[in-house]
């Protein structure tokens, strides 16, 4: 019988670790994309403001 | 949107614990409602471990010929997800079909190893699908790795058979099938049935997980470019 619990120990924690491997990568996928998201969306807002300064700049040269 | 993304969860969750149910109800068949063999005892009862993950092992190689091939015909990237999640479910399944096997061994035949043919074949079949595990890792062009990969997959599911059938073609010392009681068989469909339920919810996660990842290389790839 102790070999057959051994065997079931040896597959459950296998299971487990494959797992828990799963889990922390999962964890780390959800920042990855939460960080590259801010990050576009901070690119953008950024893209956005410069593009208004221009076209401010633009239309004070044009009056002047 | 949302409502359908709660329902989906909903859905995960319920056959989650329904593969869950399943699979504890076969192990304590497996440890208290299944008789004891009269030659060789309670370590039989591995049988009942070591045949379900085999199983599994042969269906997700399989599974991952099947993905590889299809991504040839269709060159889409979630075909090759669904490859890698099953190889690497398999790739556990197979090793620790060699160990609960070995263990078993040990008390049944006094050996932990021996070039039977079938125990051969299926030390053939974990060494091809590690070799195509690392052959994965090793190669960054995602087509280029999905096509290696997908040929790799598509030759080492040859060996499937002659894992199957080696008992029948060659002798050999691993029993064919053996005859069991009504009441074993039960326990052993039941655990084959739990632990492939559980196994291939984990591999349905897996591949998601595996999407994932390719849109994280998208998203680096526009912050990168400054593509909004």
């Amino acid at each position: 019988m102790e070999t057959f619990v051994t065997a079931y120990l040896v597959v459950w924690f296998s299971l487990m670790l494959y797992m828990l491997r799963m889990g922390l990568k999962q964890r780390e996928l959800a920042q990855q994309i939460d960080e590259l998201l801010r990050q576009l969306r901070s690119d953008r807002l950024a893209a956005d403001d410069l593009a208004e300064k221009e076209d401010e700049a633009h239309a004070r040269a044009q009056a002047a | 949107m949302v409502k359908k993304a709660r329902n989906r969860a909903k859905g995960e969750v319920v056959a989650l614990v329904g593969a869950s149910l399943l699979l504890t109800a076969g192990l304590v068949a497996a440890c208290f409602v299944a008789p004891t063999e009269k030659t060789m005892g309670g370590v039989q009862r591995i049988m009942y471990l070591h045949v379900a993950v085999a199983w599994f092992a042969l269906m997700a190689f399989a599974g991952t010929a099947a993905g590889g091939a299809t991504y040839l015909v269709r060159r889409n990237l979630i075909w090759d997800a669904w490859a890698q999640a099953a190889a690497e479910l398999g790739w556990v399944c197979c090793s620790l079909m060699l160990l609960t096997g070995s263990l078993w061994a040990r008390k049944a035949w006094g050996t932990w190893w021996t070039w039977d043919p079938r125990l051969t074949a299926a030390f053939v079949l974990w060494g091809i699908y590690s070799g195509y595990l690392i052959v994965r890792s090793s190669v960054e062009e995602p087509h280029q790795r999905a096509r290696i990969s997908a040929v790799l997959a598509i030759v080492g599911v040859v060996d499937i058979p002659l894992v199957i059938l080696a008992t029948r073609w060659f002798r050999g010392i691993h029993p064919a099938a053996p005859q069991m009681e009504p009441s074993m068989r039960a326990v052993l469909l039941l655990c084959v049935a739990g632990l492939s339920a559980f196994l291939s919810l984990l591999v349905w996660q897996r591949q998601r997980q595996l999407d994932h990842e390719r849109l994280v290389g998208l998203l680096r790839a526009r912050v990168q470019d400054r593509v909004f």
